[in-house]
């Protein structure tokens, strides 16, 4: 601009947005200033180069498409869950328990042996094998216990439930809020 | 007489999915579009569009209908644009749509027996890159504030709401950005600058 007009009140006359008053000053102005009337012509001119950079059509498979996305948005009520980090998580925990259940409960190789039959292949425990007493119904217990409480662990599995119902509260404590105003 | 944008929402907030539709109707050239003037590569801008929407719908439960829905909606297209520019999805969309245009280039050639009229799509294709990369070239925000105002129409202050300046300042920002362009594309107004 060549500060014989502010900046807005050009705009807002190439865009013809001035007010009556604005207006007629800037045209007065204009029949009389060649360098303002260059500078307007120049941006109108811009203003139509500027329409030459038209996007092509959006494909007709457009809606389709987001249908699909949709679809795999809300399969159920409570959505994906198993698609959830804090999900995955505690099922990793669950299996890794599960296996480390099933390692205690199983019999305890031989560690006394030594020499090149201790280096051997592993091979199923023969039947001679004494066998291992059965788990008692406490230690069973124990165990199933662990299991339980890995399963109500708030921050294993209740935390994607706390995720997806995040607005849900957010919703109860802006009425709280609002009642308490 | 046709729903508003908030009516649509209200009902979409209440679980009439197909309202998303309507919407989706509306706004969907609005938004793939400037999506695309703001990555350059059409299908990527489409798959930008479609996850514009999908915000829209995650967030129909918290839809209160304060603002514009426009207003609302473009924010989210601005941050989902921007969001790609900066993981680079549109570097990698760029380098796949730049074989495309080797691969049409060639087949242009081969129907070299309509010359001039090749030689118009090209030249056309030659002015629409200038512009696009001397829009490209603005600061952010100056080339956010002319895709909205030149392409997409929308009055000063709801341009000013999303991206949080005032209208003196947006209308600042606009001149400042016809100045660059006038500038930057003088050969394509005659070359009288």
């Amino acid at each position: 601009m060549n500060g014989h007009w502010k900046e807005e009140e050009f705009l807002e006359y190439l865009d013809r947005r001035s007010v009556p008053e604005a207006r007629a000053r800037l045209e007065a102005h204009l029949a009389q200033c060649v360098d303002c009337r260059r500078e307007l012509e120049d941006l109108r001119a811009l203003g139509s180069v500027l329409d030459e950079w038209t996007p092509a059509p959006v494909s007709a498979a457009f809606e389709a498409r987001l249908r699909a996305r949709l679809v795999e948005e809300k399969p159920s009520p409570r959505g994906w869950p198993i698609l959830r980090p804090a999900f995955v998580m505690g099922l990793a925990a669950v299996a890794a328990l599960a296996v480390a259940v099933m390692l205690w409960q199983s019999p305890e190789p031989d560690v006394s042996q030594v020499g090149p039959q201790a280096q051997a292949p592993v091979v199923p425990a023969p039947i001679a094998v004494a066998p291992q007493a059965p788990p008692t119904e406490e230690t069973a217990t124990t165990a199933e216990t662990e299991a339980l409480a890995l399963l109500d662990n708030p921050v294993l599995l209740n935390d994607y439930e706390l995720l997806e119902e995040f607005d849900v509260l957010f919703e109860l404590l802006e009425k709280e809020n609002g009642k308490s105003l | 007489m046709a729903e508003t944008d908030q009516e649509l929402m209200l009902r979409l907030k209440a679980g009439e999915h197909e309202a998303l539709n309507a919407l989706v109707a509306r706004y969907r050239d609005p938004v793939a579009h400037l999506l695309f003037r703001m990555v350059h590569e059409q299908a990527l801008a489409e798959e930008l569009a479609q996850e514009v929407f999908l915000r829209v719908y995650r967030a129909r439960k918290s839809y209160k209908p304060a603002a514009r829905f426009t207003t609302w909606l473009f924010r989210i297209a601005t941050n989902v644009g921007l969001n790609a520019l900066r993981d680079g999805r549109m570097r990698r969309a760029r380098e796949t749509s730049m074989e495309a245009a080797l691969e049409s280039g060639t087949q242009l050639a081969a129907l070299a027996d309509s010359a001039a009229t090749a030689e118009q799509a090209l030249l056309a294709r030659e002015r629409r890159d200038q512009i696009r990369r001397a829009i490209e070239e603005l600061p952010e925000k100056q080339r956010l504030a002319v895709l909205f105002h030149k392409y997409q129409e929308l009055d000063y202050a709801e341009i000013a709401d999303i991206l949080d300046c005032s209208e003196s300042a947006l209308k600042s920002l606009l001149f400042r950005a016809y100045e660059s362009l006038r500038v930057r594309l003088k050969p394509l107004l005659g070359g009288r600058v």
